[in-house]
């Protein structure tokens, strides 16, 4: 609990600084005053007392849903992940290594071309679930499904998807379809508009109180699927369930960032080196750190090479890449052939 | 606890892996469950466990078909033990022995579950390992703890799929013989059969998925079983100090093979990957 409260302190101060980062300089006061307007908290922008017109504007149009998209990104993802690590046994097991980040981007660009933008998130959603079931039913050999095998079948699977979504850009964008062919495969959060923040939100609350409520279940699947039947857990139920929740949860964030990369490998092993393995500490304090590491790469994103900005991706792939080399390294034995 | 197995098969892939068992293990006791690699044995301990269904007859406690009894409540009845459990995760000791009580927690679950977990180590002997790593245990360590881990669910019933593969002969030893003192009805697939006849109350003996010897093992396993069973020439001498059978193998019988074995698929030694269903076994 401890852990878990630090965690959401360091989230509000994270939130806070990062809204005052970027070209135009803002202080913390002025943040939480544009803040404290909005929530009829305090004087309104522009009026006696309250922040300028323009600060308010990228305070509250441009930041904060930007920061507060990265925070329900960061949390989902790291869900996601720590979530399929347990249920495949996988210590690999991450949506973006396992093709669901790319399914979700093929399914949000397929209805954008046809138009449909109410539907992105859906259509992320049943993208996401294709390539979930693809990739399982390639890596599963008799129904035995290893983690090199899963991560090769996750491989190929997004490998697909990226070329497809690239090529429905590429054929359909009147603009600049590079960038946001980039945006989609790295992922961005450049866009993010207070609708970005209530579908990432929204998505995390409702998926992420199911999956901290199924904490022991997962917990039951440490020794294998047999063991968490003897220990009265329905295996295949539980399994579908969750997987689908975190495609779900996937698509939602995909939908809103594209595909960011290793934030769901990354995280969770980080944090259970602090709280240990069972999910039901686990799983808050992953979402927590995840919210805090997506929003502190983000904000280097778009400020180290100011005025340029970097797709997010290349930053938590500059750091997650490392992460899986050594679990890699690590994980050397039978169960990985 | 009355466990009683009543005309019990189930077909795998279109053959009967286990095939109208009939047997009544005795209360409170070990039993050894016996056979060649492929003879239905750990197919006939998840039917036991309520894992699989039966395609025909039933197993029963107390007079219940397992296969009917609701998940949870089976899960805190019967406690099932497989071969080659092994983690990825990094759990203390103290952690695995706690998943046995997941049958009992709520959604919002205490630490009540604490004291059955003390115990559970304590009845194992294993309250000194409570704060290692599981993973850096010796495999003789890790059988206690799964022990452990089982008695943590308060079973009526344990099932032991091998229990003792992968130890070394003093850990096989003192493994079975905390199993049989433990006074709890326990059935243990085995393929060591001179541990069986040292320590077992009784013994099934499966061939082909059919039950073709019970009994005490001084009865049940003498040479001509051996023989017809395994494919074996063997002596059976009495062991001079315990009074028990001792097996001394002589030579496999030319032509003949061990009745049911399918082994292509079974050695025991190859470490399984898990989710496959385990019938010819």
């Amino acid at each position: 609990m401890p852990t878990l409260l630090v965690g959401l302190a360091l989230l509000v101060a994270t939130v806070l600084v990062c809204v005052t980062i970027g070209p135009a300089d803002i202080a913390v006061a002025d943040v939480a005053r544009s803040i404290a307007g909005h929530l009829g908290l305090g004087p309104a922008a522009g009026a006696d007392g309250g922040v300028p017109v323009l600060t308010d504007a990228i305070v509250w149009e441009l930041r904060l849903p930007r920061v507060l998209t990265g925070a329900a990104v960061g949390a989902g993802l790291a869900l996601a992940g720590a979530v399929m690590q347990s249920l495949t046994r996988n210590p690999l097991a991450d949506p973006y290594l396992l093709g669901l980040s790319s399914g979700a981007s093929l399914g949000a660009v397929a209805v954008l071309v046809v138009g449909v933008g109410l539907l992105l998130p859906v259509a992320a959603f049943a993208g996401a679930l294709a390539a979930l079931v693809a990739t399982l039913t390639l890596a599963r050999v008799n129904g035995v499904l290893t983690p090199g095998r899963a991560v090769l079948a996750g491989l190929a699977v997004s490998q697909l998807a990226a070329a497809g979504t690239s090529f429905v850009i590429f054929w359909s964008a009147t603009g600049d379809s590079y960038r946001e062919i980039l945006n989609w495969l790295l992922g961005s959060l450049a866009g993010s508009t207070w609708q970005s923040v209530a579908i990432a939100a929204g998505a995390l609350v409702l998926v992420g109180t199911v999956l901290v409520a199924s904490a022991v279940r997962l917990d039951a699947f440490a020794f294998g699927d047999t063991a968490a039947a003897a220990l009265g857990i329905h295996v295949d139920r539980t399994r579908w369930v969750l997987m689908t929740l975190v495609a779900l949860l996937t698509g939602a964030m995909v939908a809103v960032s594209g595909s960011i990369g290793f934030v769901g490998l990354v995280l969770p092993h980080a944090v259970s080196a602090l709280t240990g393995p069972a999910h039901r500490r686990l799983l808050p304090v992953a979402a927590v750190v995840g919210a805090i590491f997506l929003v502190w790469a983000d904000t280097g994103a778009r400020t180290v090479f100011d005025p340029r900005e970097l797709p997010v991706g290349i930053v938590t792939a500059l750091i997650g890449v490392p992460v899986f080399a050594v679990l890699l390294r690590r994980g050397r034995g039978s169960a990985w052939t | 606890m009355d466990l009683s197995i009543a005309g019990v098969g189930t077909r795998l892939g279109g053959r009967w892996v286990v095939d109208g068992v009939d047997a009544t293990p005795p209360p409170g006791a070990l039993t050894g469950l016996l056979g060649p690699n492929g003879a239905g044995k750990t197919t006939l301990l998840r039917l036991i466990a309520g894992l699989l269904d039966p395609e025909a007859g039933a197993v029963l406690l107390d007079d219940v078909p397992v296969h009917t009894v609701p998940r949870r409540e089976r899960a805190r009845r019967v406690a099932l033990l497989e071969q080659e459990s092994s983690s990825t995760v990094p759990l203390t000791v103290r952690e695995v022995v706690a998943l046995g009580r997941i049958p009992y927690r709520t959604l919002w679950g205490t630490d009540a579950d604490e004291a059955a977990v003390d115990r559970a180590l304590a009845a194992a002997d294993a309250a000194h390992l409570a704060d290692r790593a599981w993973s850096a245990l010796s495999g003789g360590e890790r059988q206690r703890v799964h022990i452990a881990r089982a008695l943590a669910q308060e079973p009526d019933l344990l099932l032991l799929d091998e229990p003792t593969n992968h130890l070394d002969v003093s850990a096989q030893l003192s493994l079975l013989a905390f199993v049989r003192d433990l006074g709890r009805t326990t059935v243990a697939a085995l393929h060591d059969l001179n541990l069986a006849a040292a320590y077992c109350a009784h013994v099934l003996v499966l061939a082909g998925g059919r039950l073709v010897a019970a009994g005490d093992p001084r009865d049940v396993l003498t040479a001509d079983l051996v023989r017809e069973v395994y494919g074996v020439d063997c002596a059976v001498l009495t062991h001079p100090r315990t009074g028990r059978p001792v097996i001394a193998f002589g030579d496999p019988v030319p032509g003949a093979s061990p009745t049911g074995a399918d082994d292509s698929r079974d050695d025991p030694r190859t470490p399984r990957p898990e989710p496959v269903p385990e019938g010819a076994r």
